[in-house]
């Protein structure tokens, strides 16, 4: 998918009118947070379950490089095919060779953001492979055209009447709205490419190091059959992905469906560690594993910022965010949003153009407190608005402005006075300009400069003590 | 591309020769949250199978246990002739096969489609239409109301995916009070091929409202047998 | 016993009455107050913008200040949060490091003092309204404090307590995030304010003098009959001080 997160705040300024958006957003986003909160109230230890994830990540993470050379190692013996890429085109050329070497003319994708990380769909699609997306809301959204507007719901802003239209005028069937006639006509439409499709790619929610397979959750089954029933496999993983090994997998697999769905578990587990050709008569001939890196190796740089690779795309924090739920999706400019979002798009995309993301944040400190492995969103979101003022993209009235607000409070009688002046103009200047910050008061009234400040009346009601 | 593998690898390796600036958080011996999470277990196994019925029964999958193979192999044949299905598919599990020599004693009418006596793009195709199926599991999870299925074992995944509804046979002893208890009892050679199924496919996908039968399993029916 | 005034530029600049009240209330109960001369602000605004080298100075300064005092306590979660924990992260003089360490210990908000330090929960106060209580993020999710403001609150006399539904959810201030993103700040806070309503209270009650200027400037715009009230000068007037 095309970055553009340069244009966030025309996208945002839009965003927010969409009433229908926002009852969309709101309403998906209540379901799943009250699911997750009945989930969690039975659960004594979700704290305790939450602070050892990150710790198996940390650990993980700070060895990197070990447990990606013991995984390739335990998958190659296992019979996948393990393939490094650096950036969004090595991987995009990796499966277009795969593909090419093995004649695949049409793929089944199932749900996975890290292929549009690196825009695998169009580079299939300019070579002529026909890519069809299976799981339900991303077979919808690619069939109008769009980009997922969710982490985990992806035709979040579309109606049942928006299905039935797209659904009667691309596949010149009768028209109806009925949600269960709607999964009818897809699920027939993609059994059957489901069983015809000569290529299956997925993604990976986890890596399992000492075992070499890797695991997708799901509710659909379809990542079930993108990943058996075609004769080759491909799974996309970011190298970030890798736990240690089978008994740290549990805590994930508890975490990230009460997380992301409000479910106690998804309803489909997969591991795939082998091609199941020659034991079981059945499936992939070939299964290989792309790992990528596409700037994943430059945030472990960072030691502050490392916590960033932690992530498990639960997508908790989308839901918790009051912005994300003002603008929604969208609105980001790539395919990682809300509290994750403003953190990946700098660090992947570069701090030039992510320049704006991280202003999406009111710092309100909710996304952390129910991030799967405990990462410190807002934090780094601070840092990295400092990296962002240092580096020099930041707007150059801002850092005018907050120069000055530095001088005027570096210097006691500057910030005493600072209380008469404002005051004075406030009172001249037209009611509506709002001043000290124009537009601040289009819909919301500033309080007037108090006359005296604080220090005044505290001297006269002291009669000039300091101490009282 | 051992290009790209030694530049990833590189470049990691010297990033971390920083130090990290994250903190541990997890201060507990190893001991305290395992202490908490087998507190919460069930004690018996028919309280585990209780729990499991619940778990189950809440993601819309189904339980029922059987005394025996010829009750549960009762209970499909009269399915199967009320729904006026002619075929079931199974699992290469022993434990189906047997039953469904009771079945089709029963009703001779009922054609059984081993999955594994046909190979690759047979087994597909001949698999895909059968509407009805009998596997095996291998364990049960009560926590979650899951069964896991090991495809080493059942030699196939085409009858738990492709039919609309699943019966699903459990041994009785073979269940664990939650997922830790799941990983504490298989290995990395069972878990490179299985899946772990919780009731029939499901989506929200449109308008958040729940349906069953996505792409897979509409019904899914668990059974426990003792023998 | 004496505390030491840390007064939050928005205090000192819109909202005097806001500390003079907690003055006035630690006169009653029987505690000194000092007034640090030449403090000015502790820098969150600049900070929170990713300007973490132009508040060096304000931090090197408010440590400076407050280096040697026992109890240092500020009517606002934020800018506890701030010195608490937020000043670890600038390059302040390495000469001032230690003296840091120790004035973190001894920083406190006003409820988390009145409730975890004096120890008091009812001052014997009468409030005959109807109020409900807004959570700053700062002070509930940054420092832990929800329990204390609502400590106090419920002791007051005659006071019909309403919760508000996500009584902490962001009110959208954010500090520069309500001019850099004036649209979605202004959409937060109606929501906000929706909220506020739908809880049927006269007051809302807040302990972080942005959030309450934020919220009362839409109420004001919107001609709303429902007033916010700082819980210093709640306590202050439920005593008549």
């Amino acid at each position: 998918m095309k970055a553009t997160p340069l244009k966030t705040k025309k996208y945002a300024k839009k965003a927010v009118k969409d009433q229908e958006l926002k009852k969309a957003l709101l309403s998906a986003t209540a379901s799943t947070v009250e699911s997750r909160q009945k989930i969690i109230n039975e659960i004594p230890y979700w704290e305790q379950l939450r602070q050892k994830a990150h710790d198996i990540k940390k650990q993980t993470i700070e060895n990197l490089d070990k447990y990606l050379e013991q995984f390739e190692s335990n998958c190659s013996k296992n019979g996948i095919q393990i393939h490094w890429a650096q950036n969004s085109e090595d991987a995009q050329n990796i499966i277009l060779r795969l593909a090419e070497e093995n004649n695949v003319r049409t793929v089944v994708k199932s749900k996975s953001l890290t292929t549009e990380e690196i825009g695998l769909n169009k580079a299939l699609l300019d070579n002529n492979i026909q890519t069809f997306e299976t799981d339900l809301g991303e077979f919808i959204v690619q069939l109008m055209g769009q980009i997922p507007s969710h982490l985990i719901i992806p035709a979040l802003h579309l109606t049942r009447k928006d299905i039935g239209k797209l659904f009667s005028e691309k596949f010149g069937c009768e028209y109806t709205e009925e949600p269960t006639e709607l999964l009818d006509i897809a699920r027939t439409k993609l059994r059957e490419l489901f069983l015809t499709a000569d290529m299956g790619i997925s993604g990976a929610n986890f890596g399992i190091a000492d075992t070499g397979c890797i695991c997708i959750l799901e509710n659909e089954a379809n990542a079930h059959f993108v990943t058996s029933l075609p004769r080759i496999h491909v799974a996309v993983m970011g190298i970030e992905k890798i736990i240690p090994s089978l008994d740290t997998l549990p805590y994930f697999l508890k975490l990230l469906p009460t997380n992301a769905t409000g479910q106690k578990i998804s309803t489909y587990v997969n591991f795939i560690g082998e091609p199941s050709k020659d034991k079981l008569s059945e499936g992939p001939e070939q299964i290989h594993i792309v790992l990528l890196d596409n700037g994943r190796s430059r945030i472990l740089q960072e030691p502050s910022l490392r916590q960033t690779l932690f992530c498990i795309r639960c997508g908790a924090c989308l839901n918790s965010c009051p912005v994300y739920q003002q603008i929604g999706g969208h609105a980001y400019g790539w395919v990682y949003m809300g509290p994750i979002g403003i953190n990946l798009i700098p660090l992947y995309l570069g701090l030039s153009v992510g320049r704006y993301s991280p202003s999406l944040c009111s710092l309100c400190r909710a996304c952390q407190e129910v991030c799967s492995t405990n990462i410190d969103l807002t934090e780094n979101v601070l840092e990295l608005r400092n990296r962002i003022v240092r580096t020099g993209y930041n707007n150059k009235f801002e850092q005018l402005g907050l120069s000055l607000w530095a001088f005027f409070a570096r210097h006691p009688l500057l910030y005493r006075i600072s209380s008469s002046m404002p005051r004075i103009l406030q009172r001249l200047l037209p009611k509506g300009m709002g001043f000290p910050a124009p537009g601040y008061t289009r819909k919301r009234s500033l309080p007037p400069f108090d006359k005296k400040g604080f220090r005044k009346r505290f001297y006269k009601l002291t009669n000039n003590k300091r101490e009282y | 591309m051992s290009n790209g593998r030694e530049t990833i690898l590189s470049n990691i390796k010297n990033a971390l020769k920083t130090a990290s600036q994250i903190p541990d958080l997890y201060n507990d011996e190893e001991q305290q949250l395992t202490k908490k999470i087998i507190a919460n277990r069930p004690k018996t196994t028919e309280q585990l199978w209780k729990r499991f019925k619940k778990e189950l029964q809440e993601v819309d999958g189904e339980f029922e246990l059987f005394e025996n193979g010829d009750k549960i192999a009762g209970h499909i044949a009269d399915f199967l002739k009320e729904n006026n299905y002619k075929q079931l598919s199974i699992s290469g599990d022993e434990i189906c096969q047997q039953v469904a020599e009771k079945i089709k004693a029963a009703d001779g009418d009922i054609e059984i489609v081993q999955a594994t006596s046909f190979s690759d793009e047979d087994r597909k195709s001949n698999l895909a239409t059968i509407a009805v199926s009998l596997v095996a599991a291998h364990w049960a999870v009560a926590e979650t109301g899951s069964v896991v299925v090991v495809y080493e074992q059942s030699q196939t995944s085409y009858p738990h995916f492709l039919a609309e509804t699943v019966f699903a046979i459990v041994n009785y002893e073979k269940i664990t009070a939650d997922i830790f208890e799941l990983f504490e009892n298989i290995g990395p050679e069972q878990a490179k091929n299985m899946v772990i199924i919780s009731g029939p496919s499901r989506t929200a996908d449109i308008e958040k409202i729940l349906i069953l039968g996505a792409h897979g399993p509409h019904r899914f029916i668990v059974t426990a047998l003792s023998e | 016993m004496k505390v030491a005034l840390f007064v939050p530029c928005l205090n000192e600049h819109f909202y005097p009455q806001t500390a003079l009240s907690m003055v006035r209330i630690f006169k009653k109960l029987g505690i000194d107050v000092e007034y640090v001369e030449n403090q000015t602000c502790c820098g969150q605004p600049g900070f929170n913008t990713g300007y973490f080298k132009e508040v060096i100075p304000l931090a090197e300064r408010f440590i400076e200040l407050f280096q040697d005092k026992q109890y240092v306590v500020a009517p606002s979660g934020s800018c506890v949060f701030m010195v608490r924990r937020h000043y670890e992260k600038l390059d302040i003089a390495k000469n001032l490091k230690e003296a840091y360490e120790q004035l973190k210990n001894r920083i406190y908000e006003f409820t988390e003092f009145l409730i975890d330090v004096l120890k008091v929960t009812d001052l014997g106060g009468t409030f005959a309204h109807k109020v409900t209580y807004h959570d700053s993020c700062h002070l509930a999710r940054g420092l832990g404090i929800r329990e204390q403001p609502r400590k106090l609150i419920r002791a007051i006399k005659n006071i019909d307590f309403v919760e508000m539904e996500n009584s902490d959810a962001c009110c959208g201030f954010g500090g520069t995030f309500s001019y850099k993103c004036r649209d979605i700040s202004i959409e937060m806070v109606k929501r906000k304010c929706e909220y506020i309503e739908k809880s049927g209270a006269e007051y809302c009650v807040g302990a972080d003098p942005s959030c309450l200027m934020n919220i009362s400037g839409y109420l004001k715009k919107n001609k709303k009959e429902i007033r916010t009230i700082h819980i210093a000068d709640l306590l202050a007037e439920s005593l008549n001080l």
